[in-house]
């Protein structure tokens, strides 16, 4: 590694090779099939499956950035282990939805899948279009159909195989990647040219940041996007559409890395306003800055001597503006007094920038040095010098970094790193404004390429009015939108659009125009040939022999047999290197039907039970229809010893019955082998040690507060996340479901709240008066908690139950409450 | 399943299960966690080794990030006589010195860059890989196959197991935007990284959740078979470079079918874990994560799940917040600012070494055939850095624990002043039975282990 010593940023004219001519031809990168990202998958999920309920991000393969954007990566990266694991999922829980319901069902195929091959071949060249973003080959509809059969072959149910070939679907190579290879270009046989319908793709996943829809993929099927005219109307017309608004606000967020502000850690004592809510605040001003700028095709440079911004009460207080009111998100202008200059001066930056404790003018100086301005900074040197010994007096940050610049090697770096950054130091690490540090006043004052500026304001107008700026920007829109690291072929492409977007008054919409009809955009050159035209190579499966033929520099599918079916006879009929494999033939028993499944050539047992006794096992042994009949309520001796071992606050001292008792319970009843609860209520008697509770077979829902709140709006969580409040809300939410009532949050956390749902509770309208009699600490007065657990336990005992749990409602002296029974 | 059974004495079962407790984590650290996670291996039947093979061996991979401090971390003494400095002394105090060996002085041959050398150079024997040629800050990857990945494709080619390996991380911070080489520990080859799972939750519900059933699997079986036959079609008209990738995705997705196809013993499931999360001042419960991950680690080894892990403490040029011993910003900020005699730096690598210690305890508590889970591994804990405060690649932090089913001699100080360290790499390797002949390429190579950590 060289260190830079006359100037240690890379001037940006002179580009990664240091090219610098401005009509030299593009040569265009190779075609790379592109792997959809993280949000490019969830939005073409959500277009394929409206209205459904998406799969949690968690649960779905994350992103890996690279050279800043995730579609950099995306070109680069594949489908590991794990990635296909949760993409088998999601495939299959979003198909299994489709069939939830018998409108579902006829919403989604479209047509009785049942009636036959018709119905399958309509669906599978309508879903197939979208999903793949092109119209499958006959052979490809085929092999669906075949598949279909397959799986009906082996579940027996029209509607169970469709919807896993609906899964396939999803999980396909044609699925998950762009697949974009491009036809020989009709003017230039060196080179390919993406086809019309290709290019319906990669528009989409630019300028909208998911899947081409119906009416694009019309346009891309017409041949409408093979020419440079036809590509520009349909980007003008797409940028109309609120998508492109959003994606731009995306493309930003990468290119400022905002996901950081959310893992940004910042020290709870100093910084007690530092809360999730301030955070998305600060990340929705940037994104309505940005946003704002698209609305009005404005000088993207703007965005950083702008004094316009949107605050919350919260982001107000943290800027000195006056509070919008609570719940309130308003676009307002900051007083020339702020000094917060543009976007750099805003929270969001600052304090993505910035350490746990303090301010890092060396993070923000860099950020602007090869972000904004896109100057190159080689890494610190190996084997860094140690610095002078601190003596210890208040210094300011400026003054500490002035200690690394003392030495010439750190020097030569960070006489371009920290001026931007030193502009920023009236900002702490969340960006309040601050005049004093250590007791010493901010000097703010720096020299950034021979200009003197100060502060936030000074470094916003000079970075509003510099070409570099526009430049930079020109050359990360591009990374972003070809999806890879620019190649030396594409850098007169780069500098074109440079040049178009400071022809064009710096507007976004003239660059995003400019790179879509790019040549770099529309063509690929020929990926390196690996093998000499028309030689052949022999190859072998499982099988036997064949031979593979050079096609356009690579070798054709091995000839090799290709098998036949696969039967249950323990050989690999079908050359795959796996025998027996799928192969499976039903049989019925009492408790339905099951497959024998082949396995080393012979079928094995039926996997369809035989009845048996019903015993508390939480499953249907007799094969009637319900789970566990005769064991529906436990009552259990249990004491606070064992229940502190579920849940350490339920210890029966700071806590006797509560959030963490209802966990520790429920807890107990769903890891007790020999009780049949799947949930547990109580404790229905305690008394020192003792504590008493009542297992039970429930239908576990996971709910959150927020949807709790929406049947009684106390549950919330916050003023109350157990109690009667929440009995009400979880009594009238599990009613709602069709159940009779239902107990809990058994489980909680955060705004995640599991309840108990039951099927045949008896409900029992009574008075506080009659609680009493059973428990006289059960009065109108108290209304709930231990001694009512107590009161409505011996008054259902009282009616023959086995024990009972409520208030569910109460008003007055009335309250209902719900009876257990085994 | 005794120690989960209730009669009527709810009493009974508490007794039950702190002598458990007690049984399994002798060391007396203390548990924070209530979930029963380990019951599944006390279990008489909870231990099943596929085949019934007794000596399964296994390998592993514990990284850690920013390096250590060398004045506190080289013990004094060589061979079985050494005191351990005070960044090694967890260990000793946990009573597993006689599992482990100290690799010190050995020195990264491939030595360009700190971070990214010291990382690729100890895991895979070889430069980086840099992404693209632009002069930005250097963005790299792995030029091969990481350390942990051979053992794991050595072992699946020999003893299958439902998973080829696992990969599990603790702490949250993600690594910076300079290459897969920051980002990733596992790596197939370049820009071909194996994510580590950061939810415990999510490794239990990937080892455990998926209830068996013959005709959804078969179901599931034919669309995986459907989706590989449409890899097969794609690659040959893709360019060489995006064939690889498919191949990839053809492996990822044949290994479910395949794990659908084989039948397997079965394990006893243990209770659902719940994911730490961040305490109430919005800290990582970076210990309880670190329990979680090791009892889900020691459980799918002892159920036979895999026999190849990774554990991402840490990431390269971590910034983690260390905030048990009072940090209050990032590590690899710290260890720029601090300066000698660098107490927080050296704070934070004994914390490390004490949640190693932990997990490395968890091990050798869980009884495997006629000895212990840690008698049968091999693992090698390493950074990606000498130290923080120069950056340096020299007399690099090595250790190899385990016994590597008698293979490995455990307890040894080994110092090997200028020693490549690819001879960590092969040694663990060796320790865990994988007769590779060589670690490494060009400065990076070797071919033997170091035979003193060896039997």
């Amino acid at each position: 590694m060289v260190v830079g010593l006359a100037g240690c940023t890379g001037e940006l004219d002179a580009g990664p090779s240091g090219t610098t001519t401005e009509l030299a031809p593009v040569t265009p990168a190779p075609p790379t099939m592109h792997r959809l990202t993280a949000a490019e998958h969830r939005a073409t999920l959500a277009s394929l499956f409206p209205g459904y309920t998406l799969p949690d991000a968690s649960d779905l393969p994350g992103d890996t950035s690279l050279h800043g954007f995730s579609t950099v990566a995306a070109s680069e990266l594949t489908i590991d282990a794990v990635a296909a694991e949760e993409h088998e999922q999601a495939a299959l829980d979003l198909s299994a939805a489709t069939i939830a319901t018998a409108e579902s069902r006829l919403a989604f195929y479209g047509c009785d899948v049942a009636t036959g091959d018709d119905c399958v071949r309509s669906f599978l060249t309508r879903f197939g279009r979208l999903a793949w973003r092109r119209p499958l080959s006959a052979d490809e509809t085929t092999a669906m159909i075949e598949l279909d059969h397959e799986l009906a072959g082996i579940v027996r149910d029209p509607w169970r195989a469709i919807s896993y070939v609906t899964a396939a679907f999803l999980q396909s190579p044609h699925f998950l990647f762009r697949v974009e290879i491009g036809e020989r270009d009709p003017d230039d046989d060196r080179r390919l040219r993406f086809t019309s319908l290709e290019m319906a793709s990669r528009l989409s996943f630019f300028l909208w940041g998911g899947p081409p829809d119906d009416a694009l993929l019309t346009r891309g099927s017409r041949g409408d996007l093979a020419t440079e005219e036809g590509v520009r109307d349909a980007a003008l017309a797409m940028m109309e559409d609120p998508r492109a608004r959003a994606q731009m606000i995306h493309f930003f967020s990468e290119f400022f890395a905002l996901e950081r502000l959310e893992d940004a850690e910042k020290n709870a004592e100093l910084f007690p306003e530092w809360t999730p809510s301030l955070r998305d605040s600060m990340r929705l001003e940037i994104e309505e800055l940005v946003g704002d700028a698209w609305d009005r095709d404005a000088d993207v440079r703007e965005i950083f001597s702008t004094d316009a911004t949107f605050v919350d009460s919260e982001l107000a207080a943290l800027y000195g503006l006056p509070d919008p009111g609570a719940g309130r998100r308003v676009r307002t202008t900051l007083p020339a007094s702020a000094h917060r200059g543009g976007l750099l001066g805003r929270g969001a930056i600052l304090a993505t920038y910035a350490h746990a404790t303090i301010s890092s003018p060396v993070r923000r100086g860099k950020f602007v040095i090869s972000n904004v301005l896109c100057r190159d900074i080689p890494p610190p040197p190996p084997g860094v010098p140690e610095l002078p010994e601190d003596d210890g007096s208040p210094r300011t940050q400026r003054m500490r970094l002035e200690r690394h610049v003392s030495d010439p090697r750190c020097a030569s770096c960070h006489e371009a790193i920290d001026p931007p950054g030193l502009a920023l130091e009236h900002f702490d690490a969340i960006g309040r404004y601050r005049t004093i540090e250590n007791t010493l006043p901010i000097d703010a004052e720096v020299v950034m390429f021979g200009t003197d500026l100060e502060g936030a304001d000074g470094l916003g107008d000079y970075l509003a009015g510099s070409p570099a700026v526009g430049a930079c920007f020109a050359r990360r829109m591009f990374r972003f939108g070809v999806g890879h690291l620019e190649t030396e072929g594409e850098l007169p492409a780069m500098r074109q659009l440079e040049r178009a977007l400071r022809l064009g008054d710096y507007r976004i919409r003239e660059l995003a125009i400019a790179l879509v009809t790019s040549d770099a955009f529309r063509y690929a050159s020929i990926p390196d040939a690996v093998c000499e035209e028309d030689d052949t190579r022999a190859c072998e499966n499982a099988c036997g022999a064949g031979v593979e033929t050079c096609t356009h520099g690579s070798w054709t599918e091995c000839t090799a047999p290709a098998g036949g079916v696969e039967l249950c006879n323990g050989m690999d009929d079908d050359c795959d290197g796996v025998s027996d494999e799928a192969i499976a033939r039903d049989c019925t028993s009492a408790c339905g039907a099951g497959t024998e499944m082949c396995v080393g050539g012979s079928f094995m047992a039926c996997s369809a039970r035989t009845p048996g006794l019903e015993t508390c096992n939480r499953a249907d042994d007799d094969c009637d229809g319900t789970t566990d009949e005769g064991f529906r309520a436990v009552p259990v001796a249990g004491s606070y010893t064992t229940l502190r071992s579920f849940h350490a606050g339920c210890d029966g001292a700071a806590q006797r019955v509560g959030e963490q008792c209802n966990s520790a319970i429920d807890s107990f009843c769903t890891a007790s082998a020999d009780v049949c609860g799947t949930a547990g209520f109580g404790p229905v008697e305690n008394s020192g040690d003792a504590a008493h509770l009542t297992c039970v077979s429930a239908e576990r829902v996971e709910t959150s507060y927020a949807e709790l709140s929406a049947s009684h709006a106390g549950c919330d969580g916050t003023t109350q996340r157990v109690g009667r409040e929440c009995n009400a809300a979880i009594h009238r939410f599990c009613n709602a479901r069709g159940l009779t009532t239902g107990f809990g949050p058994v489980q909680t956390g955060g705004a995640a709240a599991t309840i108990a749902c039951v099927r045949d509770a008896e409900v029992v309208g009574t008075t506080y008066t009659e609680l009493s009699t059973h428990h006289g600490g059960c009065t109108a007065a108290v209304r709930s908690g231990p001694d009512c657990n107590a009161a409505i336990h011996r008054f259902c005992v009282s009616r023959g139950a086995t024990s009972g749990f409520g208030p569910l409602e109460n008003g007055g002296d009335d309250a209902s409450i719900a009876c257990v029974r085994p | 399943m005794t120690e989960m059974r209730m009669k009527k004495s709810a009493s009974r079962f508490a007794l039950d299960r702190r002598t458990f407790l007690r049984g399994a984590l002798a060391t007396g650290a203390s548990v924070a966690l209530g979930t029963p996670l380990l019951d599944a291996m006390l279990d008489g039947n909870g231990v099943a080794h596929a085949g019934g093979e007794p000596l399964a061996s296994r390998f592993g991979l514990w990284f850690f990030g920013n390096g250590v401090r060398p004045e506190h971390w080289i013990p004094t003494g060589t061979g079985t006589d050494w005191t351990p400095g005070a960044e090694l002394r967890p260990i000793v105090d946990a009573g597993l010195k006689p599992y482990v060996s100290v690799v010190t002085g050995a020195e990264i041959k491939t030595a360009t860059h700190p971070h990214h050398s010291g990382m690729t150079g100890m895991l895979t024997g070889m430069r980086y890989y840099q992404n693209g040629t632009t002069r930005d800050t250097i963005v790299s990857t792995f030029a091969g196959p990481s350390v942990d990945v051979i053992a794991s494709r050595w072992i699946a080619e020999r003893t299958p197991t439902p998973f080829r390996s696992l990969e599990l991380g603790v702490t949250r911070f993600r690594g910076t935007d300079e290459g897969t080489t920051f980002q990733h520990l596992s790596h197939n080859g370049p820009n071909d990284p194996n994510p580590s799972e950061y939810s415990p939750l999510a490794v239990y519900r990937r080892l455990f959740a998926m209830a068996p059933d013959a005709t959804f699997d078969l179901a599931r079986r034919s669309v995986l078979d459907a989706v590989g036959d449409q890899i097969r079609g794609l690659q040959p008209r893709v360019s060489m470079a995006d064939r690889a990738r498919l191949e990839r995705h053809y492996e990822s997705v044949r290994a479910i079918e395949l794990r659908l196809a084989a039948s397997h013993a079965a394990c006893a499931v243990p209770a659902e874990p719940v994911d730490p999360g961040d305490d109430p001042m919005g800290r990582e419960r970076i210990a309880d994560q670190n329990e979680l991950m090791s009892q889900l680690c020691a459980i799918a080894l002892g159920c036979d799940l895999t026999r190849s892990f990774s554990m991402f403490f840490s990431t390269a040029g971590s910034g983690v917040i260390m905030w048990p011993v009072g940090a209050a910003n990032g590590l690899h900020q710290i260890n720029h600012d601090e300066g000698p005699p660098f107490p927080t730096v050296h704070a934070a690598v004994v914390f490390t070494m004490q949640q190693l210690s932990r997990f490395l305890g968890i091990l050798r508590d869980t009884p495997d055939g006629t000895g212990n889970l840690l008698d049968t591994c091999s693992i090698l804990v390493t950074s990606e850095l000498t130290e923080g405060w120069r950056h340096t690649n020299t007399d690099f932090p090595c250790l190899i624990a385990g016994k590597g089913n008698g293979r490995l001699r455990g307890g040894i100080h080994h110092r090997a002043v200028g020693a490549n360290t690819s001879h960590c790499g092969l040694t663990a390797l060796r320790g865990a039975g994988i007769d590779v002949g060589s670690f490494g390429s060009a400065e990076g190579e070797v071919t033997t282990p170091f035979a003193e950590l060896l039997t």
